[in-house]
């Protein structure tokens, strides 16, 4: 799945390591999820999204 | 406590119970490496709690729970095959019996279990995941028959009665030529 994190991540100065804290991932997750190799859960991706500040659907496209 | 601790602490408790294991089969002495599992085991339970950082995320459970599915029909299939190998052969040398038949019930035991679990976390309907139920249908049935095989067939074989060989029903196998220790049958 295609996806903005990165670009958002980079865009509120998070490092991969903060954002997996805030969102209660490994970085490891971040890294795979931010390569669009893992599909989050519906969870993870609304928790992404508001730490990211930026609507879910604009964070993710098919 | 940082992962990295945890982690430290996990492969040093794994090592110190592999070590009292092994030190355990050689002396003969079992309770110690029993008992410093059971302490490792709770020790670790309560490290756990203390981790501050996510031990396993979802990422993670995804990926074992597509390993364990994996592993579990690996070893059920090759489990079921050795099992069928050895008991055919059981004539040629009656230890293969009882391999035979641990292989056939752990492997039993670890289907039921996991179709069990299956169904418990994911609180599914039987008509849903038909194989499932097949799979756990096959399971019972090849316990059925495994018990079966061996509760009918009578338990025939050779008893060492007072330092003779006794024929207890109708042994499929020769008398065997040894001598035997009390206590001791085929």
């Amino acid at each position: 799945m295609k996806n903005r994190i990165k670009e958002f991540r980079l865009l509120r100065a998070l490092t991969q390591e903060e954002l997996a804290k805030a969102v209660g991932v490994r970085r490891e997750t971040i890294i795979y999820l931010e390569q669009g190799k893992y599909s989050p859960s519906l969870e993870l991706a609304a928790s992404v999204s508001k730490k990211l500040k930026v609507g879910i659907e604009d964070l993710f496209e098919l | 406590m940082k992962l990295k601790t945890y982690k430290s602490a996990q492969a040093a408790a794994a090592f110190l119970v592999a070590m009292s294991i092994a030190s355990g089969i050689i002396v003969g002495q079992y309770f110690i490496p029993a008992a410093l599992l059971v302490a490792a085991t709770l020790i670790l339970l309560l490290l756990r709690k203390r981790v501050t950082e996510p031990v396993a995320d979802e990422r993670d459970i995804a990926t074992m729970g597509k390993a364990a599915a994996l592993t579990i029909r690996g070893y059920s299939w090759i489990a079921v095959v050795v099992m069928l190998l050895l008991y055919a052969n059981r004539a040629e040398n009656p230890a293969f019996e009882p391999v035979a038949m641990t292989l056939a019930y752990s492997t039993a035991l670890l289907m039921i279990l996991y179709s069990f679990l299956f169904k418990y976390y994911n609180r599914f309907k039987w008509t849903d995941h038909k194989w499932a139920f097949i799979l756990t249908t096959a399971l019972l049935v090849l316990v059925v028959l495994v018990m079966g095989m061996r509760f009918l067939s009578g338990e025939d074989g050779w008893i060492c009665r007072d330092g003779q060989w006794v024929a207890h029903g109708h042994p499929e196998t020769a008398k065997p030529q040894g001598a035997c220790p009390a206590g001791r049958g085929i």
